[in-house]
């Protein structure tokens, strides 16, 4: 008998627990076909001051289903914006859940789009829900419009099949040209916090092309600590990223003694050394290795011989001293030290950075600097001559 | 916790037997053979009723003056031929007088002159008579000598040795062993010419009498081993043995455990193998499929190939093979979870293609499993038991059913097609457990489809600690990673050439622990030119 009892209690304990533990679960389950997956974020300044307005693309799972081609043709996007106003980012997008069937879902984010005018008002609290929220990533990119996101995250894309994967691609094939810096959410919050750094951002703008509206990545949204203050035009940014070592190749259009040629930089690698002097001033050794090779030449000198390497060395050196030289004069003029020169300042001279530190707004104006350029050509190509009717 | 369950039960069913056996149990006295023919006959008539294959074949030794003597054998068991040459024809021109000679001098007169067999046994009691007979033999009763002789006439119809079903090779020996055990025993001692290969023999099942024989080379094999086999072997007290799965359900050292402790072969090769190895091997009557114990858990993941190839493309199969194990147990599992909890570990173009797939479909993702999974283990099971013909038309309508119209069908998702056929493919990798891996692809999948990723950490971590407790014949089951034994890794994922596998496993055989003498010299050796 007692080991009847026994039993029966055995499978009563066991029983409950097997049910408490189904019970648990499933909780946070999430079927594949009841979530909107959001691949884009657009943030604008709102009609009233404080007010965002939020823009969420999403993946049109249920468009998007008719992959074959003929059904592709009755027009159904593969994508849909929504836009919400509120006073604060999270509150807009909770809003927004009452016009969308599916639950949001921003893992899957790939671009956060701020509009100009948002920039200018400061970007710290609308920022604030990405960073926080556990399910938003912060690898990100992060791009400033010119004029408003929502027109960005709008426009019809040429080949990628979402606008915000287009904008992703654009970004990435940013390492071939150099004209803007890939940034991410993370980058650009880290350096908007840090005390020696500031924040900047490539600009997206929207360029009518043959009667098509097109993207385009190109140039540097500079900040001052939260606020947009100036930007930097393709020329500037190549100079900033020379600096920061973020350049990684890039072409550049020189005339070498009455010849136009193509100079295609392969690699670059910058040390920043600054040098404190004994009355404060700050002065920052700027020393470059740049591989470069010959893309194309018009008429007029074989560049491809020794003679003609010696003078598009001179040339690229000078070039990339004058991109230098305009960044860190755009910089100044904007007050905004997006080199982390102060970074490098605190990390050589960690005890004199204490006293700079609370001064580096003025300081920064002051920083001289000279720039050491070695250039090593790497010169490959079929042909060494120009190919010139005799 | 299952296995405790289980264990209950089994005392309860114990119990419950031994309450019903009580009347059941027959005292089985000894029956000695007495002088008198006549009594025999009429003890064995008793004792066989009217079975027609039992022939009892009454004549006199030595022409019609002779003593009166009977011939017991069973017809189909016996072979015509023997019996009739080479005992009843000599038996009848036997010059044996009546009158003279003693029961010990007839005996001996009969075995040393007149029975052209080479085996042959005295028996006093009738079951032993019994026994004797219905193993083949032909059983001697004469009048007025108070024993019997058993005479050799064994031979019955037995399948000829063939080609593996369940093991196939394409290169190594074709041979398998079939349902004679002295055929397969024979089959062992082809390869291992040594007299340290000892055989010994058991009859189990109280009805079935089945011929169990155990396998082993002494002073390789450990004698405590032996010990354990052997009286785990004679604890079985059942009716009846007809397939070794009867003999590993008894001597498994967790019955309660999904996996199997006990390893089975098909094939001579394989089982010399793990002889030389310092296992025991169980050959029981009556199947082709022989038993080696110890069995550890990368034992399934050998094939006897390995051993025959290079190693290092031997190395790369085991891995595939363990690859394949684990996907088939996680792969059901681990597309539930992340297509139900898990969507940021997906690429984003992956996903928005799954989540194209899962659109309109009208189960969530477990169910949508769990339906494809039994679909395609009635296909596979019925599969395996039509007739072949059939089978395969059977294959081509399960194929079109689950891969192409249950999709167009919107009945499933494409994605989830995939991932059961990789899962059932995978399975086929490690067939032998493949029994086990159905049971936790299960398991792991209502925990995937429960808790997500941590249902999945949870399960296999249980299974781990699981496999880790369990033991067979005292060897660790996952030995040699658990315990870890550098040298023993030698054959296990990774598998070294067979010149250097100097040592045995560890803790497998007794002291004489090398296997390999010499290692292959490189080049041509020139000392020997002069």
């Amino acid at each position: 008998m007692t080991i009847k009892k026994k039993a029966r209690k055995f499978i009563a304990a066991a029983l409950t627990l097997t049910i408490l533990l189904l019970q648990s679960g499933c909780f946070d389950r999430r079927e594949l076909d009841t979530i909107a997956i959001v691949v884009g974020v657009g943030l604008d300044k709102g009609s009233e001051d404080d007010n965002v307005m939020v823009t969420l693309q999403m993946a049109n799972i249920g468009a998007a289903e008719q992959t074959d081609p003929q059904s592709a043709s009755t027009g159904a996007s593969s994508f849909i914006n929504v836009s919400e106003e509120g006073p604060a980012v999270n509150f807009a997008v909770r809003t927004m859940q009452n016009k969308v069937s599916r639950k949001i879902y921003l893992a899957h984010n790939k671009v956060i789009v701020i509009g100009e005018e948002m920039a200018k008002r400061g970007v710290s609290d609308v920022l604030d829900f990405f960073v926080r929220a556990s399910e938003a990533r912060l690898i990100v990119n992060l791009f400033i419009a010119e004029g408003e996101a929502v027109d960005i995250l709008g426009t019809s894309t040429n080949l990628e099949q979402l606008p915000s994967s287009e904008i992703q691609e654009l970004i990435r094939d940013q390492d071939i040209t150099s004209t803007a810096p890939n940034v991410t959410e993370l980058d650009f919050v880290t350096t908007m916090v840090g005390k020696a750094t500031e924040a900047f951002a490539p600009i997206i703008t929207i360029v009518e092309d043959n009667g098509d509206k097109h993207l385009k990545v190109s140039g540097t949204a500079v900040f001052k600590d939260t606020k947009l203050t100036g930007k930097l035009d393709d020329f500037e940014t190549q100079g900033m990223l020379h600096i920061q070592d973020r350049f990684n190749r890039g072409v550049l259009f020189l005339t070498v003694e009455d010849t136009p040629a193509t100079i295609e930089i392969t690699d670059s690698k910058t040390r920043l050394q600054p040098e404190v002097f004994t009355d404060g001033t700050v002065m920052m050794h700027i020393k470059l290795n740049v591989s470069i090779g010959l893309g194309d030449q018009g008429p007029g000198i074989n560049l491809f011989t020794p003679a003609g390497m010696e003078k598009i060395k001179a040339a690229v050196s000078d070039a990339v001293k004058q991109q230098i030289a305009r960044s860190i004069e755009k910089a100044k003029e904007y007050n905004t030290d997006i080199f982390g020169f102060g970074q490098s300042l605190s990390r050589y001279y960690p005890k004199q950075w204490k006293d700079m530190e609370d001064k580096w707004d003025e300081l920064f104006q002051t920083v001289q600097y000279d720039v050491e350029i070695k250039v090593i050509p790497e010169f490959k190509g079929r042909t060494s001559t120009f190919i010139n009717p005799k | 916790m299952f296995s405790f369950l289980l264990r209950k039960a089994g005392v309860w069913f114990a119990r419950k037997q031994q309450s019903h056996e009580g009347s059941e149990r027959v005292q089985n006295e000894e029956v000695h053979i007495v002088g008198d023919l006549n009594v025999v006959l009429k003890q064995l008539k008793e004792e066989v009723q009217d079975s027609n294959d039992i022939v009892i074949r009454r004549f006199r030794l030595g022409g019609s003056q002779g003593r009166e003597c009977a011939l017991v054998f069973v017809d189909g068991l016996s072979e015509s031929r023997t019996v009739n040459e080479d005992i009843i024809r000599p038996l009848m021109r036997a010059n044996i007088k009546l009158e003279e000679d003693s029961a010990t001098e007839i005996i001996a007169r009969i075995m040393h002159q007149h029975v052209y067999v080479n085996e042959i046994g005295v028996l006093h009691t009738m079951s032993e008579a019994f026994g004797s007979a219905l193993f083949g033999d032909a059983v001697l009763f004469i009048d007025g000598v108070p024993c019997a002789l058993s005479l050799n006439a064994r031979g019955w119809e037995m399948r000829s040795v063939s080609e593996p079903a369940s093991e196939a090779v394409i290169r190594g020996p074709r041979e398998s062993f079939i349902e004679n055990m002295r055929t397969n025993t024979s089959l062992i001692r082809r390869k291992i010419k040594n007299p340290a290969l000892i055989f010994e023999s058991f009859t189990i099942g109280r009805k079935t009498r089945t011929s169990v024989c155990i396998a082993y080379l002494r002073n390789v094999c450990k004698p405590e081993l032996v010990k354990e086999v052997k009286k785990r072997l004679r604890a079985i007290d059942t009716d009846s043995i007809l397939e070794s799965g009867y003999i590993e359900q008894y001597i498994q050292d967790q019955p309660g455990s999904i996996f199997a402790t006990v390893g089975y072969t098909e094939k001579p090769d394989v089982a010399a193998a793990k002889i030389l190895e310092g296992r025991v091997a169980i050959i029981v009557d009556g199947t082709p499929f022989v038993l080696t114990v110890p069995f550890v858990f990368l034992e399934s993941f050998q094939a006897p190939e390995d051993y025959y190839l290079k190693f290092y493309f031997a190395t790369f199969v085991r891995i595939i093979r363990i690859i394949g194990y684990f996907i088939t147990i996680l792969a059901p599992a681990f597309y539930v979870t992340i297509t139900t909890f898990h969507h940021e570990l997906i690429p984003t173009s992956l996903l928005i293609a799954m989540a194209k797939a899962r659109e309109g479909v009208p189960f969530p993702a477990f169910v949508e499993c769990l339906l494809m999974i039994v679909v395609f283990e009635i296909i596979r099971e019925a599969g395996i038991r039509l007739p072949r013909p059939v089978g395969q038309a059977l294959s081509i309508v399960g194929a079109l059913v689950i891969g192409e119209s249950a999709v167009s069908a919107g009945l499933i998702g494409a994605p989830m097609v995939i991932v059961i056929a990789i899962t059932a493919i995978s399975g086929f990798l490690v067939p032998t457990q493949n029994d086990a891996a159905i049971i936790l692809r299960l398991i792991l999948l209502l925990l995937a489809a429960c808790f997500g990723g941590f249902g999945i950490a949870l399960g296999l971590y249980a299974i781990l600690v699981h496999m880790s407790a369990l033991e067979s014949f005292g060897y660790p089951f996952l030995s040699p990673s658990v315990p870890f034994d550098l040298e023993d890794q030698k054959d296990s994922v990774v598998l070294l050439p067979n010149w250097m596998q100097v040592s045995r496993p560890k803790g497998m055989a007794t002291d004489q622990q090398r296997k390999v003498y010499n290692v292959p010299p490189v080049g041509v050796d020139k000392s020997d030119d002069n």
